[in-house]
């Protein structure tokens, strides 16, 4: 087992601030791909779509429709912002099974307090805009002010509750990993079902930080 | 379903914020263990409210 690491980053110090670079280096990754994904789609769009364009239009038609049913009409303005979200902790949740030796993103708490801390900022942002600033803050006291105190701490729990759903899903499934190519002495069979696996949580866990996303913003747009 | 993967960790995470709010207050105004008490309590109740919420949300919605 010697030589086996988990948990640990290779690091930058810059300005006496610690980056974690090999985490800094897969987002940058992540991102250069959807932004060259992004646009080579649009500029191979065709009115008559091809098989890959139609993969692609049909899951944008799924996620519109899951943001219809929670938002209703008001839906279509917050679709970039959740369809960003989604696609972005996908492939980071995806990059680490790529033999290219790069850890996902999401296998570190830095990115995921950091996704969970820009959802909640922005939904309240959007809370206040659509509800007017006295309206929105009235849901603190509701149903009475003495309710203060813990829907304030409710809502501090929120960033942490995202995050920490995230980071561990995605941070034990490379430990896992690890573990296993460590055990055994040819490892090729063993990690397979284990990758195979991590396909399907990779996913799901996506689709549960936008659904959530979509939730929160739905509770602060329209109340309880 | 949102409501029921987000039930678990809404019930715990608030004790959570609760108690480093606490220490933090107790480190700031060196009250010793007071403000702890109080937060982690508040936080445990607020994760109770959460769920009570939850609940009658689900049932409206039934």
């Amino acid at each position: 087992m010697e030589g086996m690491h988990i948990g640990l980053h290779s690091k930058w110090i810059l300005y006496g601030y610690t980056f974690n670079s090999d985490t800094l280096i897969s987002a940058w990754i992540v991102t250069a791909l959807l932004v060259v994904a992004a646009i080579a789609i649009r500029f191979t769009l065709r009115i008559r779509p091809g098989l890959f364009q139609s993969a692609i239009e049909l899951a944008f038609e799924q996620l519109d429709g899951t943001l219809g049913e929670r938002l209703g009409d008001k839906g279509a303005k917050y679709f970039p912002f959740v369809a960003t979200l989604f696609v972005f902790i996908l492939c980071s949740n995806w990059i680490g099974i790529l033999p290219l030796d790069l850890k996902p993103p999401t296998a570190d708490l830095n990115t995921t307090v950091g996704l969970a801390l820009l959802t909640i900022i922005l939904v309240q942002a959007f809370g206040m805009f659509e509800k007017g600033i006295f309206r929105y803050f009235h849901r603190f006291i509701e149903p009475n002010p003495i309710f203060l105190p813990l829907n304030i701490i409710e809502e501090l729990a929120k960033p942490l509750s995202l995050s920490v759903r995230l980071f561990g899903n995605i941070f034990s499934k490379e430990t896992i990993l690890l573990i296993l190519t460590g055990l055994v002495a040819f490892p090729l069979i063993f990690p397979i079902p284990i990758l195979a696996l991590s396909i399907l949580i990779g996913a799901i866990q996506a689709y549960v930080f936008m659904l959530l996303s979509i939730f929160y913003i739905s509770m602060a747009i329209e109340g309880h | 379903m949102l409501k029921y993967i987000n039930l678990g960790l809404n019930l715990v995470m608030p004790a959570f914020v609760g108690l480093v709010i606490g220490v933090f207050l107790d480190n700031i105004f060196r009250t010793g263990q007071l403000l702890t008490v109080v937060f982690l309590f508040l936080g445990i109740l607020s994760g109770l409210w959460s769920l009570v919420k939850a609940i009658i949300e689900i049932e409206k919605e039934e």
